[in-house]
């Protein structure tokens, strides 16, 4: 399922690739995003973006290594305004970034194990979402999950 | 790192439901370092214990799907690269089995001796064997990828096998000379 623009059901050819340093002045000129993404750069950021609109940042992904205990750490997904709440122009964004870190979980040799520590309140809301599974204060998804989202998003 | 997780989402919370939010921001809850280094200490535990109760078939699921995803990415990449050479993913293959190339021969119902003339690269794999070990990656890897990296192989061996080239050509008579 890659990403479908809401208004006329299509499917839309997309790009995951790393930040680079140039990036940081347009996503804080865009005003898309409320966190800031600035403080990311000292970790592996991803952008996404439509095929045929590459200076128009779609959302954005911080992950953290852990290869010590074989994991990825999803440090923060976030997309762009336009594609927040009901009005959203895309679906499937946020699915299509966290299937990409599942993939990399693998490629690294971790059986795609990707982590989060959310906030309390959304615990519930992330599981049903997505998938995660409770690995004590953590939530995470491995294996079967992982190449559930791998299958259903990329 | 953000340093005010919460001052965000409370701002979002103001235009959009926690469904809305799930939707759109995966973020990290902020913690005191004390709570953090205890939340760390914990799931390490569980991550360590997690990881030495694998099976060895979860362990086989894991690493064929490792192989199938770089292999997918060897696709998407233009240049031709020796480690994915239909041999050496065979070769790869038959490691993650966890089996003998004898074992493997019989499973695949091919002679050990053409298994390894095509582990060895001294003969090519036809499309039966590429359905063969489809089967028995369970569909994990199927048909089709292995003929592309065949595919991509022979692709480069043509363009780059000058001596062959100039060889083959040399036996052409009367050939069309349309391009002027």
């Amino acid at each position: 399922m890659p990403l479908k623009d809401r208004k006329i059901g299509e499917s839309l050819e997309s790009v995951i690739e790393g930040v680079i340093d140039s990036d940081y002045k347009l996503i804080k000129a865009s005003k898309e995003f409320d966190f800031d993404w600035k403080l990311e750069k000292q970790h592996e950021v991803y952008k996404i973006y439509l095929l045929e609109s590459e200076q128009d940042i779609l959302g954005l992904m911080s992950l953290i290594d852990h290869p010590e205990e074989y994991r990825i750490h999803l440090n923060l997904i976030e997309l762009g305004n336009k594609n927040k709440g009901s009005s959203k122009e895309t679906d499937n964004i946020a699915g299509c970034l966290l299937a990409f870190a599942c993939e990399l979980a693998y490629e690294r040799g971790y059986y795609g194990f990707v982590s989060l520590q959310p906030k309390s309140q959304l615990t519930d809301l992330y599981q049903s979402y997505y998938g995660f599974r409770q690995y004590g204060r953590l939530l995470a998804v491995e294996q079967e999950s992982a190449q559930r989202l791998i299958n259903k998003y990329l | 790192m953000q340093n005010d997780t919460e001052k965000v989402y409370r701002k979002l919370r103001e235009k959009y439901t926690d469904e809305e939010i799930v939707d759109s921001v995966l973020f990290n809850e902020e913690l005191s370092a004390k709570e953090q280094r205890e939340v760390d200490e914990e799931f390490r535990k569980i991550r360590l214990e997690r990881l030495s109760s694998m099976t060895a078939k979860d362990k086989l699921i894991g690493d064929m799907m490792q192989m199938k995803i770089l292999i997918k990415k060897y696709f998407r990449q233009e240049l031709y690269d020796e480690q994915y050479s239909f041999a050496n993913q065979l070769k790869r293959y038959i490691k993650l089995t966890n089996r003998s190339n004898k074992e493997i021969a019989e499973n695949l119902d091919i002679h050990p001796t053409k298994l390894s003339r095509i582990i060895n690269g001294r003969d090519n794999p036809n499309i039966e064997l590429m359905y063969r070990l489809e089967k028995h990656s369970d569909g994990q890897l199927p048909a089709h990828y292995w003929w592309r990296l065949h595919a991509r192989e022979l692709e480069y061996q043509i363009r780059t096998d000058l001596e062959k080239k100039l060889n083959e050509a040399g036996k052409v008579t009367d050939y069309l000379e349309i391009r002027g």
